[in-house]
């Protein structure tokens, strides 16, 4: 009986293998990029990773518009082990909110630059993308050739990091504990900790609708009426930009995250605390970047290298192939490093105070002339609201039923009737008599709504429309006293 | 002594689990503080009352058990004792039991009514908003500063989600509704509970004895999110909850030119301290 | 009420007939009529789903212990499934996986693990060997009780088919509206809980028909002699269960056509209006949540007591039988029994006190359920009674029933923390209730079945179970289950609500991720354990020592018949002369038990029977 314990226990035992298997969330290419030919989405994986990693290595590609955090301190001492570091400095502290939550990597897979007291630790930010140096040097942790020369640096990978006893154990890009040639007093930085706090909160808080790779399609979110928001165009719904200000400020996504969308199963998470919000916004940024990357490479190279372009093509395989090598050989590095500049120029355009709709006048009071006024403009010909949102705002009007263009493809029709966004998805017209505003309720917001439109969707930017002084608060008026016609006062 | 092993085994147990109730409090494993409102302090006193009873119990039961294994195992006579019961006994520990029960039965009626009947609620309590819970967060509606909550949404009414500011030190009630699927408005720390009914307007009441921030969170499965309905009352002053309105229909007034922007990093300035 | 005369007597009759009537394979191993052999057909199966049901458990665990964590077995299910689903996660589930997690263990423990084992598996094979019939009233409609479970599991598993990996049932096995009335509200509530529903139906059929055949059998099959009061306590626990069945199940059945109606046919039992739900249109609704909740538990709580019933009355037995001496007050324990049925029937509401019914009936249910906790606590006591000036050896099937009282009274201690309605006011859906109702299902039930499943083994299979793996197997599983589910009490008192697959964003429970990873580590290894359970029951089918016909010394009928018994159950028909429980009978010299059959000297027994002599006197029924 003793044989039978033991297979009886060890046959139990099994499926307990499977526990560490280390297996981690990937980035998944888009559909777009599927549609590449096998050579072409090679290269363009390639890229992705090399500029933004993966979830667990995440890159920090300086060049972007993104707060990746760094923490410093000095070397105390090197060892006891092969590859650690004892470290000391204020930063190194890892403020976690999340101290309870040990499932989440620390710092884990963070990029570590160790370098040489006499380098100057500014020439980090100075190095990226100047005086020709290659756009793929920026963008990895090895920021040692670029720098002014003056001392070296090297550059590793944290393995784990303890904060009790301050202990820095690093891997070098294999993944083999690091040989170090550092000496006490050295720098250390540990690179883009922000972004991957911002990456632990994302995914335990947003992933599981929003996807990995922010494309809105998570496990949960087939089951929603309202899908979540697939950032990897940059564009959000709900900003207080200017309507040819296609990206969000970090504002506005901090707003969304704190206050929610109601109307929607995004929910508010205003108990999160403002730190752990910020750095959630950066991620979400980081990814749409990411995303946006990704549609620009396609753009690209989806003309002449897609699977049906290809498949046209006259010539050989390998001809296509060899061809491909040479123009990416030629062209790739200088398209990346353009793509890249558009993107931190797109980004840092949203954040600027000028780009922030602002009225130019206060709001007119909501008396019932200018409720009168409103209504009249809403049901009138000049804005045509009520051809999508119906004459009494229920958000029925002629437009949900006809042949309306594509959103961003004017004289494009859609082959379905009813109104689209750019995410593809159908959009019903706001029914304004239940009070609900999913971009905020506030009179500033409904007049930003109706200034620059909701980006990405049929509703578009009244601002120029509506350009007589006072017209939009008299809409704004109308739309906030739409739930409450037909009511008797309560008072 | 090998037979031995085994009433020992089963003794051994009830001692763990009586020790690792009396140090449970030392190790945090208890409930989250005293009850801060006098309604949780009379559901905590009738908590301890059980308590004892049913651990004087279970020592009881236990050593009654553990006694009659020890002799049973160093029984030798030939056979065991051939008695079909007692009367006597059976009466004894049928009555006991059901006076005890019944005591603790009627004891606490009178909390009860005064939490869930409404002629009963404390005098003066008065609703101060009302809390809709939806898929997966609370949506507050507060009547404007200086004025009675209605029934009815108004034009003029504020409204927050995920955070319920009320006045301490007096009875508030709350209408509690939902707008999809059964949720529950608990309030751990206050010994606050009510399911969010659809269909339905619940008033519950509660009285914070103390200023601060208290937990809200969802006791009834109400979908994937059940977990992420983390909201929090918190409890003020009568002139910091007069305050908080006031900037509460600021910010939602805000045209956007009145007065400096509070940017999304300043939502904190609006009575919603970091949570740190 | 009772067959008195042999001529009469249908087991006779049939024994005669059948004695060499050939049947096939099919008839005789798959789609049996025989009482045994369904009854082994239930044990199998139920044992197999207890398989099923505790994986989910562990899943459940697992997430509380390493919260978004890749999980184990799920992640390479995904993967073998080719994605997406956890794929891209890198095998950490979402949020609807997790609630899927514990329903479906609910709904597997409960509707195909603990109601079929006691019922379906013991109540079937039993009953006809306790009380010297020959088979159940109903053979055939015995077998279809049973062949309807698997209808029942094929609904259960294909619930988790349909919609995709992480669109299972997620609304609770408790399933309250609106949650799952609406198809949009939950991912799992779309067609998963459709097919749910038809398997709860199924069961429930499987259950009424069981309960019926074991209602007319006990009435009307017992042998000459054996009066109501000389039935076993097993047999009174089997026919009180039945009558709690046959009585309470209606009402799920009915409940749970309405609420296929509301979901499939667009009735609105439970539905109120101008809800939005998953930001769709507002529901034109007309119904009343809490209808539901009060036919669900009108049903699920004399559930509760169909889970328990039938464990208490095996236990009863077996303990009387290693501690060689009678059941300590016999009438009370029947008494106690019928009391706990019904009323079992009048405290549903305690299940409802926070859930916005009228607050009267909040006092009166309180009342009644404060009232069911005497009986319990009554017999209780009389086990200790039984126990007291024993003979007590320590085997497997004795821990298994010490471990059943001792756990009995945890279970029943805390129930009444909720009772006080005030305090549950507090503890309602929170992990103190959990404690509370594992301690009673599986602490007394289960650890019930398994000194069950050791004490009948060699009258099912001609052989003795392995006594140290069984004590090994209780040892782990006992250690395994306090570890799990007693530290439970004091996270339901520190407010840890139920159902929650991340309680730790709240900052109130954030230090409680150290006990549910203890608690976690000992579900694995009480999980662990009962392969050594399924390992023993296997092996022992064929290399356990050949036991005879009465390997316990025991007094009940089941045991003057062969191991196994054969076709028809006894060799000749059995006449009962007093009840089971003269274990150390002075009547007796030289040993310490007194079969229900043996005829003693007549003018002995006249001294211990006064009404017996059951073949002269055809009215007496005590």
């Amino acid at each position: 009986m003793n044989r039978s314990i033991c297979i009886i226990l060890f046959c139990a035992a099994l499926p307990l293998v499977g526990c560490e298997s280390g297996r981690a969330p990937s980035f998944q290419l888009s559909e777009q990029s599927q549609e590449l030919s096998g050579f072409a989405k090679e290269k363009v994986q390639g890229e992705l990773e090399a500029g933004f990693g993966t979830p667990s290595n995440l890159v920090v590609w300086s060049e972007l518009d993104v707060d990746f955090g760094q923490y410093s301190g000095t070397v105390k001492k090197v060892g006891p082990r092969p590859g650690t570091l004892k470290i000391e400095g204020e930063g190194l502290a890892v403020a976690s909110s999340l101290a309870g939550v040990r499932s989440l990597n620390d710092l884990k897979g963070a990029a570590v630059v160790v370098s040489s007291p006499s380098s100057v630790t500014e020439s980090n930010d100075e190095s990226s993308g100047e005086d020709g140096a290659d756009a793929s040097d920026a963008r990895t942790s090895e920021l040692a050739d670029t720098s002014s020369g003056e001392g070296e640096s090297e550059s590793y990978r944290v393995a784990s990091y303890d904060p009790a006893s301050r202990l820095l154990s690093v891997v070098n890009e294999n993944g083999v504990p690091a040989q170090l040639s550092v000496a006490k007093g050295d720098n250390v930085q540990i690179l883009g900790p922000a972004l991957q706090e911002g990456r632990n909160l994302y995914l335990r808080h947003c992933m599981h609708c929003h996807g990995v790779s922010g494309d809105g399609a998570g496990p949960t979110a087939q089951y929603f009426k309202v899908k979540p928001r697939d950032y990897r165009q940059g564009v959000v719904k709900f900003t207080s930009t200017k309507a040819n200000v296609p990206r969000p400020s970090r504002d506005d996504l901090f707003r969304i995250v704190k206050l929610g969308v109601p109307g929607t199963y995004m929910p508010s998470f205003m108990l999160l605390p403002d730190e752990e919000v910020h750095a959630i916004v950066e991620y979400v940024r980081w990814l749409a970047m990411r995303g946006e990357m990704e549609r620009k490479l396609n753009a690209w190279l989806s003309l002449d290298y897609s699977k049906e372009a290809v498949a046209d093509m006259e010539e050989p395989a390998e001809e296509i192939e060899s061809a491909f090598a040479e123009a990416w050989a030629d062209e790739a590095s200088d398209n990346i490093t353009q793509f890249s500049e558009e993107l931190q120029m797109d980004w840092q355009e949203a954040d600027k105070e000028e780009n922030v709709v602002v009225p130019p006048t206060e709001r007119v009071p909501p008396s019932p002339e200018s409720i009168e006024r409103g209504r009249k403009l809403f049901q009138g010909n000049k804005a045509k609201c009520a051809s999508c949102h119906g004459l009494t705002g229920k958000g029925n009007g002629p437009s949900t039923e006809s042949f309306n263009d594509l959103p961003g493809q004017p004289g494009v029709k859609s082959d379905k009737a009813g109104l689209f966004d750019i995410w593809g998805n159908i959009v019903k017209p706001r029914n304004l008599t239940a009070g609900v505003f999913r971009g905020g309720r506030r009179p500033i917001d409904i007049y930003r709504r109706i200034h620059s439109g909701i980006k990405g969707t049929p509703m578009q930017a009244f601002g120029s429309t509506l350009n007589k002084e006072g017209e939009i608060w008299d809409v704004v008026n109308y739309v906030l006293s739409i739930p409450f016609e037909n009511k008797q006062g309560g008072h | 002594m090998v037979n031995k092993f085994w009433p020992i085994f089963f003794m051994f147990w009830p001692i763990l689990a009586i020790v690792s109730f009396v140090i449970a409090p030392g190790m945090d494993w208890w409930f989250p503080g005293p009850a801060m409102s006098p309604l949780g302090e009379q559901i905590d006193n009738l908590f301890y009352l059980i308590l004892v009873i049913v651990a004087v119990t279970f020592v009881g039961t236990h050593v009654a058990l553990g006694y009659v294994l020890w002799r049973g195992v160093d029984n030798k006579d030939q056979k065991a004792w051939f008695s079909h019961g007692s009367h006597n006994l059976e009466i004894l520990w049928s009555i006991a039991p059901a006076g005890i029960l019944m005591f603790i039965s009627l004891y606490q009626l009178d909390v009860w009514m005064e939490f869930r009947v409404k002629t009963h609620f404390p005098e003066g309590t008065t609703p101060v908003a009302e809390v809709t819970a939806r898929q997966f967060e609370w949506r507050i509606r507060y009547p404007a500063p200086g004025k009675k909550l209605m029934t009815t949404p108004q034009s003029d009414d504020l409204y927050t989600v995920n955070d319920l500011h009320v006045p301490f030190g007096r009875p508030v009630s709350i209408r509690l509704r939902s707008m999809d699927v059964q949720h529950a408005f608990f309030l751990p720390e206050l010994r606050v509970k009510q399911d969010a009914v659809p269909g339905a307007v619940i008033p519950v009441w509660f009285e914070a004895s103390k200023p601060g921030e208290y937990d809200l969170t969802c006791a009834e499965l109400c979908g994937w999110g059940h977990y992420k309905m983390r909201g929090r009352v918190f409890a003020e002053n009568e002139s910091g909850f007069e305050q908080y309105l006031e900037t509460l229909q600021a910010e939602q007034n805000f045209d956007g030119v009145t007065q400096p922007e509070h940017t999304g990093a300043q939502i904190a300035e609006y009575g919603i301290e970091d949570s740190q | 009420m009772s067959t008195l005369n042999p001529a009469a007597d249908a087991s006779a009759h049939a024994h005669d007939d059948h004695g060499h009537h050939e049947i096939g394979f099919v008839s005789k191993y798959i789609f049996s009529t025989d009482h045994k052999m369904i009854g082994i057909q239930f044990l199998f199966t139920t044992l197999l789903m207890l398989i099923v049901g505790g994986s989910l458990a562990l899943g459940v665990r697992f997430q509380l212990a390493w919260p978004w964590r890749a999980m184990p077995v799920v992640s390479q299910v995904a993967e073998l499934a080719g994605g997406p689903t956890f794929v891209a996660e890198g095998g950490q589930i979402s949020p609807e996986f997790y609630t899927m997690l514990f329903t479906m263990h609910a709904s597997v423990m409960i509707f195909l693990v603990i109601i079929p084992i006691l019922a379906g598996a013991f109540g079937n094979f039993l009953i006809p060997l306790m009380i010297g019939a020959d088979d159940m009233a109903f053979p055939v409609l015995n077998m279809l009780s049973y062949w309807f479970m698997w209808p029942a599991i094929v609904c259960f598993g294909l619930s988790f088919t349909v919609g995709g990996l992480n669109a299972a049932p997620a609304q609770g096995w408790t399933s309250y509206p609106v949650l799952s009335a609406i198809v949009d509200s939950a991912p799992g509530a779309g067609d998963a809980q459709t097919w749910w529903l038809m398997g709860l139906t199924f069961v429930g059929v499987s259950s009424m028909m069981g309960s019926v055949n074991y209602m007319t059998t006990i009435i009307n099959m017992r042998a000459p002699g054996m009066t109501l009061f000389r039935m076993p306590l097993t047999i009174w626990s089997m026919f009180i269960t039945a009558i709690l069945q046959a009585f309470a199940l209606p009402v799920l059945t009915a409940a749970g056509f309405m609420l296929l109606t509301e979901r499939t046919l667009g009735f609105n039992f439970f539905v109120p209006g101008g809800l939005i739900v998953n930001n769709g249109d507002p529901t034109v609704g007309g119904g009343q949540p809490l209808l539901w909740q009060h036919l669900f538990w009108f049903y699920s709580h004399p559930a509760v007591y169909i889970m328990l019933l039938p464990a208490m009355g095996m236990v009863s037995d077996m303990l009387a039988c290693v501690v060689r001496k009678p059941i300590f007050g016999y009438k009370p324990m029947v008494y106690s029994m019928a009391a706990i049925a019904g009323l079992g029937f009048i405290v549903w509401g305690h299940h409802m006190f926070t859930s916005g019914m009228n607050p009267a009936l909040g006092m009166t249910f309180m009342i009644s359920t404060m009232m069911i906790a005497l009986p319990s606590a009554v017999k209780v006591f009389n086990w200790i009674g039984t126990i007291w000036g024993g003979k007590v050896t320590f085997n497997t099937v004795t821990l298994n029933c010490v471990a059943f009282v001792s756990m009995f009274i945890v279970g029943g201690l805390s129930g009444i923390f909720m009772a006080a309605v005030p305090v549950d006011i507090y503890f309602h859906d929170t992990y103190f209730i959990v404690a509370h109702f594992h301690y009673v299902l599986f602490g007394a039930t289960l650890f019930g079945c398994f000194g069950a499943i050791q004490f009948w083994f060699p009258k099912m299979w001609g052989r003795m179970m392995s006594e140290r793996l069984g004590r090994l197997h209780f040892f782990l599983t006992f250690i395994g289950f306090n570890g799990t589910f007693f530290p439970m009490h004091l996270l339901g008192i520190a407010g840890f609500p139920r159902r929650y697959a991340d309680p730790y964003i709240h900052p109130y429970m954030e230090h409680l991720m150290p006990m549910n990873q203890f608690i976690t580590i000992c579900a694995v290894i009480m999980g662990v354990a009962q392969f050594l359970l399924i390992g023993n029951f296997v092996l022992s089918i064929f290399y356990g020592k050949k036991a005879g016909r009465n390997p316990w010394n025991a007094n009940g009928l089941e045991w003057t018949a062969p191991s196994p018994p054969g076709h028809g159950n006894f060799d000749i028909l059995p006449v009962v002369y007093r009840g089971p429980y003269e274990y150390s009978s002075p009547l007796v010299d030289g040993r310490d038990y007194l079969m229900q059959t043996e005829r003693l000297n007549p003018a002995a027994e006249a001294v211990d029977n006064p009404a017996d002599d059951a073949t002269t006197d055809p009215g007496s029924d005590s």
